[in-house]
């Protein structure tokens, strides 16, 4: 029982701004499983939120009385809009150096004053061509004047924010629950998360990203090419294309869409978005083939809100010749999104949108001694 | 490869707000922890002084009632010693057996020819020989044994009728020791007479009960000895 007790360990609360939700979930380690705690989502843009924040803070603290949730510790995922990244080459230098340049550069490219912005980076470990010293670098910077309010919101419902991230590297952890071990670093993925406002590719070895960019290709565009093609209004188009994906999702009755033609053309509508899309896959791929050495992607993992667009995987797969899913091996997202209906007690929507979340409540599962982040550091 | 560090983006300012609200919700949970902590052993002090309150009660009062059974006992043995003490001073006084029905034992042995003229008992302590060391040893309260000696004169038909008397006598408890001190002639109303005067004793430690009224003479019961 004792022994139970000690091997358990408690995620932080992660709360996802990162898509056309707002989502809550809190997971707990036990024996080497993890389990749901708490769940939570209000389907309200980010948008909306800042534009109405004390309705924000009464959701937070009622989901928080009432949700399940365990503890007041919480991880930011931030909104997509809110986030700028940019790969650099930087030379080798120390950390301290090496985080100074960072914020300088940061500043120069984002156009941002460096007083009013959070820094971080990642380092790839691409091995650059020739005699480049230099090493290639994964900046993430944000303005302050962004995300405060998110924040003053939050404290306000009473969590305590102790970390913030971009949905990239939560996405990267909440797909490679299992893939922690240094021996995964030869597990080579292509993960492509579609949101509502932007796709972002990654290429995780084990789960350390090693390739990310980010691409203007996102659901709202979807939705605007589907209104204008079928000549309905925008909410009429967006409301269709989630019955295509939920019927994709699930093969009952009742869900599918009854009329051929419409599907048909939606598909063709959005049909242009998916070709540059798995364009830029294919050309990730390629740079990933000449910058990394090791083994290429084995699979490549779809995700985020718009993951279950019908016919999106296929043309993927015959495009970069790849076997594409919607989940990791070991179809954790599947079995945690069935514990997450059983906490909202309703259906939580497309499981791969859960994906950041996940990520950010299991942040303190780190390996032992790996969490090196800036203020671990200081 | 190095592993990669978690990115953070959260401002200094809001961790630190953070941080110490986390800091203060620690003190605040462990200085309840505490206080619940410290009531709880107060409330366990309490009861156990409260419990240990009851039982010096409970003690205190089995304490008297011993006290007050120590007392009854002492006041008991004293009376005890004191009717000991009358005991013995009674059986020291006392007479252990009724001289008239000695005096009837006598006359129903008399043979036909004999009569008994006096009869004399002397209540006494038995001498017995002593050595030198038990007599410096005696103590005041050493008690002697009890005897009484008697004496019957009389005259009888002849010295048979007087030998018949002392056998009989000898062999009827409470009688010891019968002798006969003398025996000579006498003239009784022109008739010759033998006179005599024979003695005996009767050992007073010894127990003796009376015999069923079938061996009674003239009502009264004779004796025997129970030893």
């Amino acid at each position: 029982m004792l022994g139970r007790r000690l091997s358990q360990s408690t995620g932080l609360v992660g709360i996802d701004f990162s898509a056309d939700r707002v989502r809550l979930l809190q997971l707990r380690q036990q024996a080497g499983s993890v389990r749901v705690v708490g769940a939570a989502s209000h389907s309200r843009p980010v948008a909306d939120d800042l534009g109405n924040l004390p309705d924000l803070t009464d959701w937070l603290r009622n989901v928080l009385a009432s949700g399940g949730f365990a503890g007041r510790r919480c991880v930011v995922v931030l909104p997509r809009d809110a986030v700028r990244v940019q790969s650099v080459r930087l030379p080798q230098m120390s950390d301290v150096d090496t985080r100074q340049a960072v914020r300088w550069e940061a500043s120069q490219r984002f156009g941002l004053d460096p007083d009013a912005m959070e820094i971080d980076y990642i380092v790839t470990g691409a091995q650059l061509q020739g005699n480049d010293p230099r090493q290639e670098l994964l900046l993430v910077a944000t303005p302050n004047e962004a995300t405060m309010p998110l924040y003053r919101a939050i404290m306000d419902s009473g969590l305590k924010p102790i970390a913030a991230e971009a949905s990239l590297t939560a996405i990267a952890r909440g797909l490679s629950l299992r893939h922690r071990r240094e021996a995964d670093l030869d597990h080579v993925r292509a993960v492509v998360e579609i949101g509502r406002t932007g796709t972002t590719i990654l290429i995780l070895r084990g789960d350390q990203i090693a390739f990310c960019k980010q691409l203007d290709i996102a659901g709202r565009q979807f939705d605007a090419s589907a209104s204008e093609h079928l000549g309905i209004d925008l909410s009429a188009a967006s409301e269709i294309r989630t019955a295509r994906m939920r019927a994709a999702a699930r093969s009952t009755a009742g869900e599918t869409i009854d009329d051929p033609e419409t599907d048909r053309a939606v598909y063709e509508s959005i049909r242009p978005f998916i070709g540059n899309l798995t364009k830029e896959i294919t050309l990730s791929l390629r740079y990933y083939g000449v910058t990394f050495r090791g083994q290429p992607p084995r699979t490549l993992v779809l995700t985020g809100t718009e993951a279950l667009e019908p016919h999106l995987a296929r043309m993927i797969e015959h495009s970069c010749k790849l076997p594409v899913t919607t989940d990791d091996e070991n179809e954790s997202l599947a079995e945690l999104s069935a514990q997450i209906q059983r906490e909202l007690n309703r259906s939580p929507g497309c499981p791969p949108s859960w994906s950041a979340v996940i990520g950010a409540s299991a942040r303190s599962f780190v390996r032992k001694g790996a969490d090196r982040s800036r203020r671990a550091a200081a | 490869m190095t592993m990669q560090h978690p990115i953070d983006l959260l401002p200094s300012e809001i961790f630190e707000r953070s941080q110490a609200g986390l800091r203060a919700g620690r003190l605040i949970t462990a200085m309840v922890l505490m206080t619940l902590t410290a009531v709880a052993l107060i409330t366990h002090g309490r009861l156990t002084v409260m419990e240990a309150e009851q039982r010096l009660s409970i003690t205190k009062t089995n304490a008297d009632r011993v006290l007050e059974i120590e007392r009854k006992t002492q006041g008991f043995r004293v009376r005890q010693q004191q009717l000991l003490a009358e005991m013995r001073t009674y059986d020291m006084v006392a007479h252990p057996l009724p001289l008239h029905r000695v005096i009837a034992t006598v006359i129903n042995e008399l043979p036909d020819s004999a009569t008994v003229e006096a009869i004399e008992v002397t209540a006494g302590a038995r001498r017995t020989s002593r050595s030198p060391r038990r007599r410096m040893a005696e103590t005041e309260d050493e008690r002697l044994p009890r005897v009484l000696v008697g004496e019957i004169a009389g005259f009888a038909g002849s010295d048979g009728d007087i030998a018949e008397l002392v056998r009989r006598l000898q062999s009827r408890p409470p009688f010891d020791r019968v002798a006969l001190d003398f025996s000579r002639t006498r003239t009784m109303r022109g008739r010759s007479a033998r006179e005599f005067r024979l003695s005996f004793r009767i050992d007073l430690e010894r127990n003796y009960v009376i015999v069923d009224q079938d061996e009674t003479i003239a009502g009264v019961p004779v004796m025997e000895a129970r030893p």
